[in-house]
């Protein structure tokens, strides 16, 4: 039986997005400091207009209801469920007004592809876009990277309804015994390593001839960018930009630490190595990485172009790292993934991507930790199936502490796993039914879902309107790993269908 | 008359008929003959006119030219195929970004051209050498449209000596124009609808404040 949502409940939940809209209006302050600093005059009058606009319809939002209270886990599911569209949607508006959009729906894909970690991006001319543009692009790639909830959290600004709103929005993992101490360690370590990184790339490309201005602000939007599992770039040529081993090496060492667990790498941090190596998420993992990498060149060395050593190992491993983690820095354009690779080197990325990286981290994909357990339970089934009847088999496995493996795991495993498949599908099926080719299909609706973002080209400011609906649902739903989202559309239909209509057609 | 007199007769008609048959043949084959005359004269004729140039044979093996200049555009080249490998282009872009050392090419650098194509924003890495460095005044950034470049070169698909990447090395570089750098005037008229909003969402701020006090 479905629970409707009451007038009370649409109150709380105006109340708390209100508050996350005000939030944004203060983070739009950044891009307006940057368009005042560098006397971009045109991009700060949009961005304060955004930020005018954020900041009166959040303020509206919150008076609503003046004194929420604690929020129940629907009303949770509700904040968490609309917050990523409707910050998405406030914020294309300062994108759309730049020259940079066709159109407002144009705008308002990019901000859910940056705000969702995807960055598959439609935007037109962007080796021209301000410096104030790319940074709250690169901002919205970081809040979203770390959660918006979590960001808030962090905060201090979601009041007391902090534990269902934070597993809401796909956090099942606790770093810390408190959620808003996990939120603000998230957030901190994520400050911390993004400063070290810009520090390292900035200087790396001051040595290549960059003017110190430039070469700092592209260390900090590479930094967000690679930590984040983002994969936006600056300059329309993506990381081929820089044409350096370092930054591809620092790039790729940060993708690989975005998309590890942020409760492994608390432990990492507090001395206990161990219980990252046992993890049994990290040993799935290395297997996985390693099967995938070897079938991936093996691959594409049927390709005439694209076999030879150095090319396998830089541009080939990169672009595999980027995928693994689903990042989507690309080394390649989507001419070149087209023509020099064959088709099953095309879906090797596809499937790594589709599965993507750690549970608890930045990256995207149906997660290592859920495909470890459905392995495991699937041998568990083989196991009692050989054994006698007596028999009592149980699997017992290392996931940040000893745990055991229960019908429940399995089961929302499962469930998760089956809603990513079944996405993918729908959204490569759309695409076969616009026209494109099937390999091209499959890879973009999977890039799309598991918000890896790497694109084969069907993503571009003249894709057919129903496509990019598609795709925005995708991104919206992956980031939130569906439960949330199929959960909240349910509670919608249910509270928006007419009381009393079940039961006169029973009548 | 007997037999005796066929029998005299009969050599004279054998000879009468070979005469005619040798008449008869040279009749047949003189026109040829005359025909190849003809071509034996004026096949000479032309040897006389112009000496045969050793250097000037056709090799059946020889592979198709790439030393053939293709005049084509950045758009082009970011959607071609295989067959485009190694060919000797002439393109013309905007330079935008950056000049970057070339880590791998010890007095080159890197530079990118974008498409001049109203809406395009196709780009491709160009390697230059040093020297050409000083025909680049500005670079297409916000409020600043680059160079205009031509580059002739040799463009890769996937780059033998870059690692796979797409590239062109330029041999020969030509300014086309001048960068141009644009001021953006400070107008006061465009910041009012983002001031009045921010005022009126902190006034709206404090009235909720108020509220929320109150409700305590």
């Amino acid at each position: 039986m479905w629970q409707r949502f009451t007038l009370y409940d649409f109150r709380v939940i105006g109340h708390y997005l209100g508050v996350l809209l005000v939030f944004e209006a203060v983070a739009m302050a950044a891009p307006v400091l940057v368009a005042l600093i560098f006397q971009e005059w045109n991009p700060a009058s949009r961005y304060l207009l955004g930020a005018g606009i954020a900041l009166t319809l959040g303020t509206g939002l919150r008076m609503l209801r003046i004194s929420p209270g604690r929020l129940s886990r629907q009303q949770a599911i509700g904040v968490t469920g609309f917050a990523w569209i409707v910050l998405s949607a406030v914020s294309a508006i300062p994108l759309a007004m730049s020259m940079h959009y066709d159109s407002y729906p144009n705008a308002l894909f990019d901000a859910v592809s940056a705000f969702t970690t995807t960055d598959a991006s439609v935007l037109v001319d962007i080796n021209h876009v301000s410096h104030s543009d790319n940074m709250w692009r690169f901002i919205m790639n970081f809040v979203g990277g770390v959660g918006l909830v979590v960001v808030a959290m962090s905060f201090g600004i979601m009041g007391n309804s902090t534990s269902s709103l934070y597993s809401s929005e796909g956090r099942g993992e606790h770093v810390l015994p408190n959620v808003v101490q996990t939120a603000r360690f998230i957030f901190r370590f994520a400050i911390s390593v993004i400063l070290i990184a810009t520090i390292l790339i900035g200087t790396v490309l001051l040595v290549l001839g960059m003017q110190p201005d430039r070469a700092y602000l592209h260390g900090i939007w590479l930094a967000m960018a690679s930590f984040m599992t983002a994969g936006l770039t600056p300059m329309a040529t993506s990381v081929t930009y820089y044409h350096s081993l370092a930054v591809e090496g620092i790039l790729m060492v940060l993708m690989v630490y975005g998309g590890i667990n942020f409760a492994l790498q608390n432990e990492i941090w507090h001395g206990r190595p161990r219980m990252f190596l046992r993890d049994n998420e990290v040993q799935a993992g290395v297997v996985w990485w390693l099967v995938m990498l070897l079938v991936f060149i093996t691959a594409a060395c049927g390709s005439a172009l694209a076999n030879g050593l150095p090319v396998l190992m830089r541009t080939g491993l990169f672009t595999f790292v980027s995928a693994a983690t689903t990042t989507g820095f690309t080394m390649f354009t989507s001419n070149q993934l087209a023509v020099l690779y064959p088709s099953g080197a095309v879906l090797v990325l596809a499937l790594v991507m589709a599965v993507g990286a750690s549970a608890g981290s930045t990256a995207g994909g149906i997660k290592l930790n859920r495909i470890a357990i459905v392995v495991k339970s699937a041998v568990e089934t083989m196991r009692s199936t050989v054994s006698p009847d007596s028999a009592r088999i149980v699997t017992n496995y290392s996931h940040i502490g000893k745990r055991r493996l229960g019908e429940d795991e399995v089961k929302a495993a499962m469930t998760v796993l089956i809603l990513f498949i079944s996405t993918y599908a729908i959204g490569a099926l759309a695409g076969i039914a616009y026209g494109y080719d099937a390999t091209s299909a499959i890879t973009e609706s999977v890039a799309m879902a598991s918000n890896s973002g790497m694109s084969t080209g069907i993503v571009s400011p003249v894709m057919p309107e129903g496509l990019r609906v598609i795709y925005i649902l995708e991104m919206w739903a992956g980031r939130l790993e569906f439960v949330t989202l199929l959960a909240l559309a349910c509670k919608i239909f249910v509270s928006v269908k007419p009381r009393g209509l079940g039961r006169r057609r029973r009548g | 008359m007997g037999p005796a007199g066929n029998t005299k007769l009969r050599p004279a008609w054998a000879v009468l008929r070979f005469a005619c048959a040798a008449v008869l043949l040279c009749g047949l084959l003189a026109p040829a003959k005359m025909a190849w005359a003809d071509e034996g004269a004026s096949s000479s004729d032309a040897s006389s006119q112009q000496e045969v140039d050793p250097s000037n044979r056709i090799n059946p093996r020889q592979t198709p030219d790439n030393s053939f200049l293709y005049d084509t555009s950045i758009d082009e080249l970011v959607q071609a195929d295989s067959s485009y490998q190694g060919n000797y282009v002439q393109v013309v872009g905007e330079v935008v970004g950056d000049s970057l050392v070339a880590e791998e090419d010890p007095g080159c650098h890197w530079i990118t051209l974008e498409s001049l194509e109203t809406g395009s924003s196709s780009s491709i890495s160009v390697l230059i050498d040093d020297k050409y460095l000083g025909y680049i005044d500005a670079y297409g950034r916000y409020n600043q449209v680059g160079t205009k470049l031509q580059v002739r070169g040799t463009f890769y698909l996937t780059c033998p000596s870059h690692e796979g990447i797409m590239d062109i090395h330029a041999e020969s570089v030509q300014l086309v124009e001048n960068g141009i750098k644009e001021h953006e005037q400070f107008d006061i008229a465009t910041f009012i609808p983002g001031i009045v909003l921010v005022a009126f969402g902190i006034a709206l701020t404090f009235l909720y404040n108020y509220l929320h006090e109150k409700e305590r």
